[in-house]
């Protein structure tokens, strides 16, 4: 495993460095473009919207983890049940960072006393180690993205319904990092649970289904 | 678990309703340089992949030193199986760089021979920051073949090394290849096209044929059994008579067959009033598994 695990983050310290890249540049242009003092601009479009967008490049980057990157490192002999744990490793990681980069994130307006932003709410609320909420979401959405890279390995057409299906998980995923801001309404009702729970069986059922496809993946 | 002997037993392998593999017993022993040839969708990089547990099979056992190749980390780290690279890979253009390829050698082989490595991207002229998808179908084979000798692996496997190689670097290869297997002993299965060029490397040739081994035995006693034999017509089919035929080709009275037999009996041809010719590998393997296609 620990070969795999090598192999992988040899790729994951540069997708890493490309996530804390965009955030300081959203940051440093937030802050130079007059964000704090209540301009409004694109840097604050995109300092509020982080965890979204930082979903966005986790899934792209789990993607490859399962397509170009397992199909390299079995054909250099790696043994499948170990690319497997150490895809989970490298998941864990990449969670790990984001999460802690959200808590940063979050906590730059309130350290440096920026004007408070109505839609930094989502940011604002992910704020704290106690939010479970966003890294359940890294991990169902980068589990997702490990599984659409695998069927589209074994066919163009399963690759697309899942990448599509991917697309709603994802508008699903933001509706229940809003709900689960604070932002509740009455008539939502159970939907926040009923998210939550999908959220789960999403990864349950991707890390299955990883599981099964690399012990039989066939390298090309 | 230096030099053991690599077993495939009863392996089936098929994709779909195509049977690629038939039942089929492959055994390779260490310190031999093995050339595996067939035509084109014989199945020889699937046997090659099944054999380091990069394929699945359908059927049947692979065992190094006794022990199974399949999810075995001990075992799949006595073998490299250098595949032929990709410019494209999953509907996409490969942007890996050489630099990666060679950093995951280092990870993945436990022999891994770095300044033998660098001394050969060098000697290559790689430009290590070059994306494989940028190189060349040349450069492509000359990655493979730089991983495949600096993995210092006791088992290392070569899918088509030359394709794409000029002469000079085709004869640079082979040159390494018997420089290295000098030093070491290891054991290298090299699959090949280019037959008679790489003829004289091996020690031992397999021919696969339509997912069946048809030969696999020291190069030099399988040439010696084949002979062209050409002459009068009725004096050639008296002369064949106890000779296996493979192909005939007729031109009026005059016939030129292409016959497999002992020893003895090419030697009885020698005195008959035809002309018998010896033939190379490539003949061989034309004849063996040309099915007509050649005439």
């Amino acid at each position: 495993m620990v070969k795999s695990f090598k192999f992988l983050f040899q790729f994951a310290w540069v997708n890493l460095a490309a996530v804390l890249g965009f955030a300081a540049a959203v940051t440093l242009g937030a802050y130079t473009t007059g964000v704090p003092n209540g301009a409004e601009n694109i840097f604050r479009t995109y300092f509020g919207s982080f965890p979204f967008t930082a979903l966005i490049m986790v899934f792209i980057f789990a993607f490859a983890l399962c397509t170009s990157n397992l199909n390299t490192a079995l054909s250099f002999g790696g043994r499948r049940q170990d690319y497997f744990w150490a895809l989970q490793a490298i998941i864990l990681v990449y969670t790990g960072v984001c999460w802690a980069l959200q808590i940063v994130m979050s906590a730059i307006p309130v350290v440096f006393h920026w004007e408070e932003v109505d839609y930094w709410t989502v940011l604002m609320s992910l704020g704290t180690s106690s939010s479970w909420l966003y890294p359940l979401v890294l991990l169902s959405i980068m589990s997702l993205g490990c599984m659409c890279g695998l069927a589209s390995a074994r066919s163009k057409v399963l690759g697309v319904i899942l990448f599509s299906v991917a697309m709603v998980a994802f508008m699903a995923a933001l509706v229940l990092l809003l709900l689960g801001s604070g932002h509740t309404i009455g008539l939502w009702g159970c939907l926040p649970m009923i998210l939550v729970l999908v959220t789960l069986a999403v990864f349950a059922v991707s890390e299955v289904f990883i599981w099964r496809t690399i012990h039989r993946y066939v390298v090309r | 678990m230096n030099a053991a002997i690599l077993n495939a037993q009863g392996v089936c392998k098929s994709y779909g309703k195509n049977e690629v593999l038939h039942d089929l017993d492959l055994t390779i022993e260490p310190g031999k340089i093995y050339g595996l040839i067939g035509r084109n969708g014989a199945g020889k990089t699937t046997l090659l992949g099944i054999l380091t547990a990069q394929n699945t099979m359908d059927r049947g056992s692979v065992t190094y030193g006794g022990q199974s190749v399949w999810e075995n980390q001990a075992v799949l780290d006595q073998m490299c199986f250098s595949r032929e690279l990709q410019a494209t890979l999953f509907s996409g253009q490969n942007n890996l760089k050489v630099k990666h390829y060679l950093k995951t050698a280092a990870i993945y082989y436990p022999n891994w021979d770095q300044a033998y490595a660098d001394k050969l991207l060098s000697e290559f002229k790689l430009e290590p920051k070059k994306k494989i998808c940028q190189l060349s179908k040349g450069q492509m084979s000359m990655v493979t073949i730089l991983i495949a000798l600096a993995s210092r692996a006791p088992l290392t496997i070569l899918d088509e090394p030359a394709a794409g190689l000029d002469v000079v670097m085709r004869e640079r290869f082979y040159q390494l290849l018997l420089e290295d297997f000098s030093e070491t002993g290891r054991t290298f299965i090299v699959s090949t096209h280019i037959i008679e060029e790489a003829a004289s490397v091996f020690e031992q040739v397999i021919i696969l044929d339509q997912g069946r081994i048809l030969e696999n035995r020291p190069t030099e006693e399988l040439v010696d059994q084949f002979r062209y034999i050409s002459g009068r017509e009725d004096v050639v089919d008296a002369v064949c008579n106890g000779l296996e035929v493979l192909s005939t080709h007729q031109m009026s009275r005059h016939k030129t067959v292409a016959v497999r037999g002992d020893r003895i009996k090419l030697a009885e041809a020698q005195n008959a009033d035809v002309d018998v010719s010896p033939m190379n590998l490539q003949n061989v393997f034309v004849a063996l598994c040309g099915h007509g296609d050649t005439q």
